[in-house]
């Protein structure tokens, strides 16, 4: 980080020795993601009232607007350094960490198409006119989109084993 | 262990000189002493050189079959 930027960020006279600067990454760090997940469910409870009241607040707009921002920002610039890629040296590891992944992207797209089902077909319906109708059509689309889901974070992930053997 | 605490005393300099000599702060030379920070390579280099030694002197720790 830029050390004008961070003086002037945490009320610094001079620039911060190396392991000075290495703590205060690290606070950033993690209240950086507090922050962010704070804000993640500031803009989920925003989207209840705003189904409640049947509006489109300005607030729930930019709070979604600033975590796809955030999270975006985030993945290209990690992406571009490689810092998201994991290293295969042999293909039994390559093999094992491919099972893993198998296995998290189908809990990944269960839990994605739970939350889904049951927001959408539950929970915003009865906000919003406080009556749940059931429709087969909606749930075949919130099934195929969590499959989908599931078999593209399988992918996404597996382009970042790096195969070395 | 790392030996920066004997050099530094033997040239009889107080923590805040040498972390004047090598950039850092007073903190961080405390810490380096006590073994609480591992510091990186130029920092290692810059009081091995302000303590007018090298880096094998300073931070190598000699094992059993060394000596």
């Amino acid at each position: 980080m830029n050390n004008k930027l961070l003086n002037r960020f945490i009320g610094n006279l001079d620039d911060r020795d190396e392991y000075q600067k290495q703590e205060i990454y690290k606070e950033l760090a993690f209240w950086g993601i507090l922050l962010w997940t704070s804000t993640m469910l500031l803009m989920f409870a925003s989207f209840i009232i705003d189904t409640v009241r049947n509006t489109l607040s300005f607030m729930t707009i930019a709070l979604f607007i600033i975590n796809l921002l955030y999270a975006g920002i985030l993945m290209v610039r990690l992406r571009k350094k490689h810092l998201d890629e994991t290293d295969c040296a042999t293909i039994e590891e390559y093999e094992t960490k491919k099972r893993r992944l198998r296995k998290s992207s189908l809990f990944a797209g269960s839990l994605f198409g739970i939350l889904m089902i049951f927001l959408n077909l539950y929970l915003f319906p009865y906000l919003s006119s406080g009556t749940i109708e059931f429709s087969w059509f909606t749930l075949s689309v919130l099934v195929i989109t969590a499959v989908g889901y599931g078999i593209a974070m399988y992918y996404v992930a597996k382009s970042k084993l790096k195969k070395h053997f | 262990m790392n030996r920066v605490k004997i050099f530094r005393k033997q040239l009889n300099m107080t923590q805040i000189q040498l972390a004047n000599k090598v950039g850092a702060a007073r903190q961080t030379i405390n810490l380096i002493e006590n073994d609480k920070y591992n510091p990186s390579l130029s920092l290692c280099i810059a009081l091995a050189k302000a303590l007018n030694t090298d880096l094998n002197t300073l931070f190598w720790e000699e094992t059993e079959h060394e000596q």
